[in-house]
């Protein structure tokens, strides 16, 4: 998902054409405070005006610690009336559940005022601080909006008293912490974005690892971050044939009513099933390759 | 008023210009009898070659009023040789001329005084920046004529448009009247646009600010064709000599295009070994290029030979070999220049070889794929590279027309939008491709085939990650986001005939209001 | 007098300018930069009617146009008239 500056309207324009899966239109971060309000009215006038693809559309509003978050919303409201695409909003520095009730009560309440279908607008949680870190089962939980869990990167850094550095070796423990949270709580893990831009080894190196860990995305600040993170996340050929023979043979003994599955000589379990699954699910719908490019099993 | 096979209407006879030939079809016009034969001379043995001047060399050459004299633009935005050799005509009282350049630049604005006073009567070729503005807004009495690279030694050869004295830039020579574009401080690699003009013109005039003392290696153009040669301190600005469009573009929208170019070409039935290509010095092109040695690569094809203008990008290429020869006509960057003196592979053409249809083969001929640019393109798949959408003619044809007709794949790559500006309309302003030679369209929205190429659309079909768009959804989507355009305020008077490489004509472009 | 800018010189965006006018003397439109040409008839209609929306009829409006598309010329627009409404009245000095 890749981070829109919400005053800039080129970007706006034009992010979608690079095929992320999802765009989220800035008005945090990128907005200084005295275009707050241009920003706001920009990105609803080009959210109502363009069709986005198949891209995901959500706006990071800013902190409820700020003065802006309620306008924010207010404006999202408006396009999304007209924009049935916009499906979430992604909140900064969330620190606590309490914060998360508020916001659903306010989202709740527009909603049914905007004939929105309750619920629609879903909510991606930022967490930038220890604490709330700390409490990030609690604050996925808080609402049933809440779709995935983000880990910050400078302030957390800050928040640990240390640094961020080059292999965020600090960041390590969070990541882990975060996707056990976000996993037991039933919602998505998404890592923050990679700050290098020019550094696309350094990308390929952190997404392969934070795809191991267990996250389902990455964040993206630049166009040219998009291919790296699909091809990333883009099962191999061999994966992608081993993971067809398991789902076919699984479907196979569920026609013949056959309780265990067999798959190159080996027994296959439910979770390893379920497994190639998401992986097939992934393969589909990724840019980074055709299903036309897997070449024949050879081997 | 009669049409071309296109829907123009064009009258029968243009002031200034002649009777008009419709064009009919990519290969329908067919030359017939012979072309033009060299002027025979038979210099004394012991004459001089090197004169001392300008002046002298124009005095001998016997330029007089009412003459046509030739240029070439391989010095580009750096050439000092035309402004210097205007300047001169028009203090030796020299005027009615009609001007013969392969291409002019910004650097040559300051001729806009001598159109004013009469030494510049007529103009044929291309008419680029300011000079383009004063000929948009009336200011010349005479048609200027737009021909392709290939379309003007077609004219020279074919006797339609004699040249009676070729002025010759060369950043080398000797005192023979040997010339080579390869070296001295202003070298430019080939001057294979020069070519032409040496073997046909009635004097040959070379002009150089590297002079030789023994007898020149290698030679581009023999002292058989030269009459005279002048020394001058300075031909032409090295900085504006190597083409600042030469360095790949870092625009992500830009790279999006050349990424779906290089894997429509790699997708393409024409992609396998020993195939050919042509991509320009333009930021898409260049990215495309470096996309296209990635596939090349990958899928182990080696190409046979690059064609066109010359980067070091194409000799990179060569240099690994992934393509076995370069083709020059023209050496944009100093990598190319010392590549095309040092590399048996690395050939000079001329512009006849290149690109002229009426020969018993141009290279263009041999062309797999060409990936061109356009100012617009319409529901016709016609492309403009001659004016802006305001109507203003700012561009010369270049190779596009030849290129096109010539290459079994030919692509033009361009975003939809520039600014709020649509690249995509219903009808291009004027024509200079016609939309039989083109074969798809990339924009930043995807590609687009013409329908007449059902085998392309049947390699793209169902290919996840490149998406295809029908030129009926382009054009709703341009209309869309740039909304509601003010048409061109035009003139009835025609500033400029655009040709077809044939020589029959595509279309006229029209006098634009002055507000 | 009262004034307020949005927007920027960056492209596809485009710098509005608004400028209070005595009452009954109604609105001046000057517009420059790129699209001043081919889009001059686009540009007067999305001003006219974003003034009208916002009952305003005495005004100046100097557009700069950078290609701006008409949601990112009307956004901007609105911006400066909301930070227009909200300005204060600036004497000359």
């Amino acid at each position: 998902m890749m981070y829109l500056p919400g005053n800039n309207p080129n970007m706006l324009l034009r992010g979608h054409l690079f095929r992320p899966d999802g765009l989220i239109f800035d008005l945090e971060d990128s907005v200084p405070a005295n275009e707050k309000l241009a920003a706001r009215i920009l990105v609803g006038k080009i959210l109502s005006f363009l069709d986005f693809g198949g891209c995901e559309l959500t706006i990071r509003i800013n902190g409820t610690d700020s003065d802006y978050w309620r306008d924010d919303i207010t404006a999202i409201f408006d396009a999304a009336a007209a924009n049935p695409q916009i499906t979430g909003i992604r909140v900064p520095k969330v620190e606590s559940p309490q914060e998360v009730v508020v916001l659903d009560e306010m989202l709740s309440e527009l909603e049914d005022k905007s004939n929105i279908p309750p619920g629609h607008i879903r909510i991606f949680c930022l967490l930038e601080s220890a604490s709330a870190i700390w409490r990030a089962f609690d604050i996925a939980t808080a609402s049933s909006r809440v779709t995935a869990l983000i880990p910050g990167g400078e302030d957390l850094a800050a928040d640990l008293k240390t640094s961020r550095s080059k292999d965020e070796i600090e960041l390590d423990w969070i990541r882990r912490m975060l996707v056990v949270a976000a996993r037991a709580a039933g919602v998505d893990a998404l890592d923050a974005a990679y700050p290098h831009i020019h550094d696309l080894e350094g990308l390929k190196t952190q997404t392969a690892f934070v795809r191991q860990l267990g996250f389902d995305g990455k964040s993206v600040l630049h166009p040219n971050q998009i291919p790296i993170i699909h091809e990333a996340y883009t099962p191999t050929d061999q994966e992608v044939r081993k993971a067809l023979r398991i789902v076919q043979a699984a479907e196979e003994a569920e026609r013949r009513g056959q309780g265990a599955v067999s798959v190159d000589g080996r027994l296959v379990d439910r979770p390893v099933i379920k497994r190639a699954q998401y992986l097939l699910q992934l393969a589909g719908p990724m840019h980074g390759r055709d299903t036309h490019d897997v070449p024949p099993d050879k081997g | 008023m009669p049409e071309n096979s296109l829907g123009r209407k064009l009258p029968d006879r243009i002031e200034g210009y002649g009777p008009v030939i419709p064009y009919r079809g990519l290969e329908t016009r067919m030359p017939e009898g012979r072309g033009l034969g060299r002027k025979l001379k038979t210099p004394s043995r012991h004459a001089q070659k090197l004169l001392s001047s300008l002046e002298e060399a124009i005095g001998a050459s016997g330029l007089r009023n009412g003459m046509t004299v030739s240029f070439h633009h391989h010095l580009r935005n750096g050439d000092k040789v035309v402004c210097h050799v205007l300047d001169t005509c028009a203090r030796m009282g020299i005027g009615d001329l009609t001007l013969f350049p392969t291409a002019l630049f910004d650097t040559h604005e300051p001729l806009i005084e001598h159109i004013k006073s009469g030494v510049i009567r007529r103009i044929m070729g291309s008419v680029n920046g300011a000079i383009g503005r004063h000929v948009s807004y009336g200011g010349m009495s005479v048609p200027v004529v737009l021909r392709s690279h290939g379309g003007r030694p077609r004219a020279i050869i074919s006797g339609e448009t004699p040249i009676d004295v070729a002025f010759i830039a060369a950043p080398a020579a000797d005192k023979f009247g040997n010339l080579s574009g390869g070296f001295g401080k202003s070298a430019c690699g080939s001057i294979g646009y020069a070519h032409t003009d040496a073997q046909y013109a009635n004097c040959v005039v070379a002009i150089t600010d590297h002079l030789e003392s023994c007898l020149l290696a290698p030679i581009s153009i023999p002292q058989t064709y030269t009459d005279f040669v002048v020394e001058l301190p300075d031909i032409g600005d090295p900085k504006g000599i190597v083409s600042g469009s030469t360095i790949i573009t870092k625009d992500p929208l830009r790279l999006l295009i050349a990424r779906y170019t290089a894997r429509l070409i790699e997708l393409s039935p024409h992609f396998k070994e020993n195939f050919s290509f042509q991509t320009g010095a333009g930021g898409i092109p260049l990215a495309v290029t470096t996309f296209l040695e990635e596939a090349m690569t990958r899928r182990k094809v080696k190409g046979d030979f690059g064609l066109g203008g010359i980067t070091e990008h194409f000799v990179a290429l060569l240099q690994q070999g992934l393509l076995r020869r370069l083709l020059d006509v023209q050496s944009f960057d100093l990598t190319a220049v010392n590549s095309l003196c040092s590399n048996i592979n690395h050939m000079e053409i001329s512009a006849d070889w290149y690109a002229n249809p009426w020969n018993a083969g141009a290279a263009v001929n041999l062309l797999d794929v060409v990936v061109l640019g356009a100012t617009q393109i319409d529901r016709n798949f016609n492309v403009n590279v001659n004016t802006e959408s305001n109507g203003l003619l700012l561009h010369g044809t270049g190779g596009h027309q030849d290129t096109a007709a010539g290459a079994k794949l030919t692509i033009i790559a361009q975003p939809l939008l520039r600014g709020r500006i649509p690249c995509v309309v219903e009808n291009v302003h004027s024509l200079t491709t016609p939309g039989e030679a083109v074969d798809a369209l990339v924009t930043e929205y995807g590609i687009t085939i013409n329908p007449r190429r059902t085998d392309l659309m049947d390699c793209l079909r169902d290919r996840k990650n490149l998406p295809l768009v029908s030129m009926e959804q382009l054009i709703d989507l341009a209309q869309k986001l740039s909304g509601p355009m003010n048409p061109p305020q035009l003139e009835d008077r025609i500033v400029a005939v655009v040709e077809w490489r044939d020589g029959s004509v595509l279309d006229v472009i029209r006098q634009c209001s002055t507000h | 007098m009262r004034k307020a800018i949005a927007g920027s010189m960056e492209s596809m965006d485009c710098m509005v300018s608004v400028f209070e006018r005595p009452s009954g003397t109604g609105i001046t439109l000057s517009i420059g930069g790129s699209g001043s040409e081919l889009f001059h008839s686009a540009i007067v209609n999305t001003v006219n009617r974003t003034l009208s929306a916002f009952n305003i009829q005495d005004i100046e409006v100097h557009i700069q146009d950078c290609g701006a598309l008409e949601p990112v010329l009307s956004a901007r627009l609105e911006t400066a008239l909301l930070r227009y409404s909200v300005a204060s009245d600036e004497r000359e000095p």
